[in-house]
């Protein structure tokens, strides 16, 4: 799978990257599609990947059945959406979920391409290269004024949506988000908690994506994405050296507790988990911590989401317990 | 005070979530509490509640977009219907989504002028598909609108010209 892999820098700060192209094909309306359409409709995807069968290895073609718990534990790991889980269609995608090409949604065809860190650029140049396979076989819904027609005019033109999830912890407790809020606003992007359960985000996840997708390139999308974000991380970086060296008691009191807490606990619900993952996470990124990687902490933060580990309520937390003092077994306290 | 969820039972905690820094509260039941927020979530909570809620997939205009379409009044008046996938105006204005491609022609007098708010644009800059095919008019004519402007009547006319004989081809 290494050829779908990404890996992007500042994997500590910035969790994962993700790319999205909406796009309809031309003869099929959007709403209304009978069963048979729809299956048409993904066959041919299907069989445009299958004419260049060096990609076409790295892929499998799978029904997703409405409200299924396999389409559940899908949408925990970002692979497909909730609209999609929710409907049922046809998933297209690698075995690692680095990409995804959903059959079922509002638009005919969704092509997620995901990667770790922050790479914006290689995840859009992997759905380019998908997206001009099957574009080039399949008559799309395009106008020359408007660009890629979508069910939502909000998706028209490039019908591209990239986003960049963010730890940002510091910024967060020292009452940023306000601010980065209205700074991403003006550039045209939008600010949303990660895991927006309470009134603030859990764990300080935040992600960062573009609103407008008319009357701009798809470059500029991502040199805009990766632009903000870098800035972004900036901020986060330097507060986090302020707080470390006014406070530094206080914070390595809070991620060796949560380390305590990872490697000791025999039961833990999520927010829980999230939150002590993400103290480890500030742990790594300021030196406190080694032996886990940035990228070991992200995947394990899917895998512990409730329809992932399915089972009841006590059966999923004592797993989830499992699996986290299994992940921090080789994590040191270093200071 | 009664849970704003279900409507039933005795509210006993609340419920905030935050989106662009806007913060939506809800009174709820314990039930619903758990329901929205917990660890077992039913397959309703699963989509109706933020904890799941992925945003990414979302329509990023999702809270004001619809509003702008969903005046009562023009709901009501709406009769017009695209030929192709049978979209009703009222129907257009409601979901705020198109029903085909067509739409886009059909109702372009709502769409367009939405359009233009929602992205501040109202033409695409971005790549196309590789099949489609331009009219190598349609950049002779710009070319043309271009020469007029810079008053370079020289260039025009040649221009104006090579339009005459490629229409002249394609006609005939």
């Amino acid at each position: 799978m290494a050829d779908f892999e990404f890996h992007g820098g500042f994997a500590d700060l910035a969790v994962s990257t993700r790319v999205r192209l909406a796009r309809n094909f031309k003869g099929y309306t959007y709403r209304n599609l009978t069963a048979e359409k729809q299956k048409e409709i993904a066959d041919k995807i299907w069989n445009a990947i299958n004419s260049a069968p060096a990609i076409a290895k790295e892929f499998t073609f799978t029904e997703i059945k409405a409200g299924s718990n396999n389409a559940l534990s899908k949408v925990e790991t970002h692979q497909i959406s909730p609209e999609l889980a929710q409907n049922g269609g046809y998933l297209i995608a690698t075995e690692n979920g680095g990409v995804s090409i959903m059959i079922g949604e509002e638009d005919h065809m969704r092509l997620q391409v995901m990667g770790s860190g922050l790479c914006p650029k290689e995840c859009m140049q992997e759905a380019s290269r998908l997206a001009s396979l099957i574009e080039s076989q399949i008559p799309m819904d395009y106008d020359t004024n408007l660009g890629y027609l979508t069910a939502c005019p909000s998706n028209i033109g490039t019908g591209l949506r990239a986003s960049v999830m963010l730890h940002l912890p510091m910024l967060e407790s020292a009452g940023g988000i306000s601010e980065l809020v209205n700074l991403s606003g003006r550039q045209g992007f939008t600010v949303r908690g990660a895991y927006g359960e309470g009134s603030r985000a859990v764990g300080g996840f935040y992600q960062l994506s573009n609103q407008i997708t008319l009357g701009i390139s798809e470059d500029n999308i991502i040199e805009k994405l990766i632009k903000l974000s870098t800035e972004v991380i900036e901020k986060e970086k330097n507060l986090r050296h302020r707080i470390s060296s006014q406070y530094e008691i206080e914070l390595t009191d809070k991620v060796c507790r949560a380390v305590g807490i990872l490697k000791t606990a025999r039961q833990i619900q999520t927010n829980e988990a999230i939150d002590c993952l993400s103290q480890v996470l500030i742990g790594i990124s300021m030196k406190y911590l080694d032996g886990v990687k940035p990228e070991e902490i992200w995947k394990t933060e899917q895998r512990i989401q409730p329809a992932v580990l399915g089972g009841t309520a006590n059966e999923r937390d004592k797993k989830r317990a499992e699996i986290l003092r299994d992940l921090t077994k080789s994590l040191e306290i270093i200071i | 005070m009664l849970c704003q969820h279900c409507g039933k039972n005795q509210a006993t905690t609340f419920y905030k979530e935050n989106i662009n820094g806007q913060t939506k509260q809800l009174a709820l039941c314990p039930e619903c509490a758990a329901e929205l927020t917990g660890e077992t979530p039913t397959f309703g909570s699963l989509f109706d509640s933020s904890f799941w809620n992925d945003d990414f997939f979302k329509n990023p205009f999702g809270t004001w977009g619809n509003s702008l379409f969903a005046s009562p009044k023009q709901a009501i008046s709406g009769g017009r219907r695209c030929n192709t996938c049978g979209m009703t105006e009222s129907e257009l204005r409601r979901t705020g989504r198109a029903g085909c491609g067509d739409c886009y022609n059909s109702f372009s007098d709502i769409l367009l002028p939405y359009i233009k708010k929602l992205h501040g644009a109202a033409a695409h800059v971005g790549t196309a598909p590789k099949q489609v095919e331009t009219n190598p008019l349609d950049d002779l004519k710009t070319r043309l609108a271009d020469a007029v402007k810079n008053e370079n009547y020289e260039e025009a006319a040649k221009l104006r010209d090579e339009i005459r004989r490629q229409e002249g081809e394609q006609n005939g």
